[in-house]
């Protein structure tokens, strides 16, 4: 699907390398503490769920 | 409660109304006021983001949820992780970027004058009324236990908000959302803390007696859309109602339009979403302790304590008929558990253990359901008591000192969500209507002075809905309800917004076609979970936003 028209105030502005590493960065930080939640959450109902 | 205590909650009181008093420097424009001169730094907006989203009822209602229906309800938050990423790469450059005040405002640049006005509308009706709901809920708990008029509550949580609010603008709220933020985080690992060292039991023995009643069940994968808390409505439902929250919902959009840069805004989400459903998981783990702390210290007959008062002086007779019989109840239920953490999980005794314990946690609930019925018949009031649990254990429970510390953190979660929900208030009446259609060309004093005015207003209707919200007793759920009416569609005008073809009449009658779809599920499909209302809002407008734009 096309993605909106890039007029001046509606287009965001081109991402700076660095911006897009740190980006990426805290979100592979952020996803993985996501699944360690998920998985300690998934233990403690395998373990003491009846 | 011990005067330490009190001296506790009032020092916090002054303390966070001159600190808001001194945060007010430097606020001399509506930039500065609404957004702080774009100048914060990504983990104050992040933390600002997480204790606005940490509402007294989380303090006080998710605690109590743990303690009576266990750790289902951290399902809900399974979808905010996605949110946040999506909203990252998509709404955040943009609104950011467009240097607006207000979500709405880009509205009108991309669609039209009638679409940001109709939303912005929207925004204020629900928040107004949710403002008012957020006060109610902790004022009604304080009001039980304290025995103090509503009114005095309401005031105890609104005033000193409203101060903050009113003189300092979102400086003052995000700086005051970052200790607040401290103080709730220290009362929870103070509560985790007294709870471990109070269980006559080993932590390990204390979930397995809990897990043996269903309260260590954090998912459940069943696909029925008549259950609130699945992993699919959480995952689905869930997903579109924070983005809808986060992406649209001006309380929040303020906060990361505060901060310094596109990468900055974009850190603060990222950053709530890292400690989200750990943070649910832990408050919901504090009320199953909660729970298991009174398998072995009895519990009283009714939580709310001005509902039990009642009930003994209405109904005499009844009343120590039904203590006879939980006292007796109680008795058997903790020998069970004694008998159950005592017995080794493999040994064969093991399952009869269990099955005693159930049964006798059975007895001991149905005794509970009683006395609330009753409760309920005498007062003419709803009788859920399971946010009066937590204040119960604190209060008689936390060593001298805590439970003062407790109470500020519940006014701190309730003052941090009530001031930036008051500040974006003001933001969306000020930008939205009156500069855009009342005084375009006025100078920024006047509008500084306008916007303090309409915090204060906001502030004081607020307090109002939260007086009688308390005493009607189902607007919150009505107030609940009708704000799902229209979140998911607004969410559905922000994609539209997004998506190059659509045109400013699509985005205008898809808003109005997904509100009504939402009603027809609403009250065709009853059954169907109010998470899903989402959903079905936002794929209803860009559905006929889309057809409606084809030329």
């Amino acid at each position: 699907m096309p993605i909106a028209p890039l007029q001046d105030s509606d287009t965001p502005p081109p991402t700076a390398p660095q911006d897009s590493v740190r980006f990426r960065r805290t979100l592979v930080k952020v996803m993985s503490m996501q699944v360690v939640a998920l998985l300690a959450l998934w233990w403690l109902q395998a373990r003491y769920d009846r | 409660m011990h005067p330490l205590n009190w001296a506790i909650v009032v020092a916090y009181l002054l303390y966070v109304v001159i600190d808001g008093l001194r945060a007010s420097k430097g606020t001399h424009e509506i930039e500065g006021y609404f957004l702080a001169n774009r100048s914060l730094p990504w983990w104050a907006v992040g933390l600002s983001v997480m204790a606005t989203q940490l509402s007294a009822v989380t303090m006080i209602g998710t605690t109590g949820q743990g303690a009576t229906d266990g750790m289902r309800f951290v399902q809900f938050y399974f979808g905010l992780p996605v949110a946040m990423v999506i909203l990252g790469v998509t709404i955040v450059p943009f609104l950011h970027r467009a240097k607006v005040f207000t979500a709405y405002e880009f509205l009108e640049r991309r669609f039209d004058a009638k679409t940001r006005s109709l939303t912005s509308f929207l925004f204020l009706i629900s928040r107004g009324m949710s403002c008012g709901t957020i006060i109610a809920a902790p004022a009604v708990v304080f009001s039980a236990i304290f025995g103090w008029p509503l009114p005095w509550c309401v005031a105890l949580i609104g005033i000193p908000t409203v101060v903050y609010t009113m003189i300092g603008g979102v400086q003052a709220v995000t700086w005051a959302d970052v200790k607040q933020m401290f103080i709730i985080s220290g009362s929870l690992i103070a509560i985790i803390v007294v709870l471990l060292v109070k269980l006559p039991v080993s932590p390990d023995a204390a979930l397995r007696v809990a897990g043996s009643v269903g309260r260590m069940s954090p998912f459940d994968f069943s696909f029925d859309l008549t259950k609130t808390y699945t992993f699919w409505s959480g995952i689905l439902g869930g997903t579109f109602l924070m983005l809808s929250y986060f992406g649209t919902d001006q309380s929040q959009v303020q906060r990361y339009l505060t901060a310094r840069s596109i990468p900055e805004a974009r850190s603060s989400l990222l950053m709530s979403a890292y400690w989200k459903i750990p943070l649910q998981a832990l408050i919901l783990l504090i009320g199953v302790l909660v729970f298991v702390f009174y398998l072995f210290q009895p519990p009283p007959l009714l939580w709310n304590p001005a509902h039990d008062q009642r009930v003994k002086e209405a109904r005499p007779a009844a009343y120590a008929q039904l203590q006879t019989d939980y006292s007796a109840a109680l008795t058997a239920r903790t020998g069970a558990a004694q008998q159950l953490a005592a017995t080794p999980r493999n040994d064969a005794e093991a399952q009869q253990a269990e099955r005693d314990f159930q049964a006798s946690d059975e007895r001991v609930s149905a005794i509970h359901e009683t006395a609330l019925t009753a409760a309920g018949e005498v007062t003419g009031e709803a009788a859920r008591d399971v946010n009066y649990i937590m204040p119960r254990f604190v209060l008689e429970q936390l060593p001298l000192g805590l439970a003062g510390f407790f109470i500020a953190a519940v006014l701190a979660a309730a003052m941090s969500s009530i001031a930036a929900e008051l500040n974006s208030l003001s933001t969306a009446t000020v930008i939205d209507f009156y500069r855009r259609w009342v005084r375009p060309e006025a100078t920024d004093a006047h509008f500084l002075n306008v916007s303090k005015i309409a915090t204060g207003l906001w502030g004081i209707f607020a307090m109002v809905v939260a007086t009688y919200a308390a005493t009607l007793g189902s607007l919150i759920e009505v107030v609940n309800r009708f704000g799902s009416f229209f979140y998911g569609s607004i969410l559905g005008v922000f994609i539209l917004a997004m998506i190059k073809r659509a045109t400013a009449l699509g985005a205008f009658v898809g808003l109005i076609a997904g509100m009504l779809c939402v009603a027809a599920v609403s009250f065709g499909l009853p059954q169907v979970s109010f998470l899903w209302h989402n959903l079905v809002g936002a794929v209803a407008v860009v559905a006929v936003g889309l057809t409606l734009s084809r030329k």
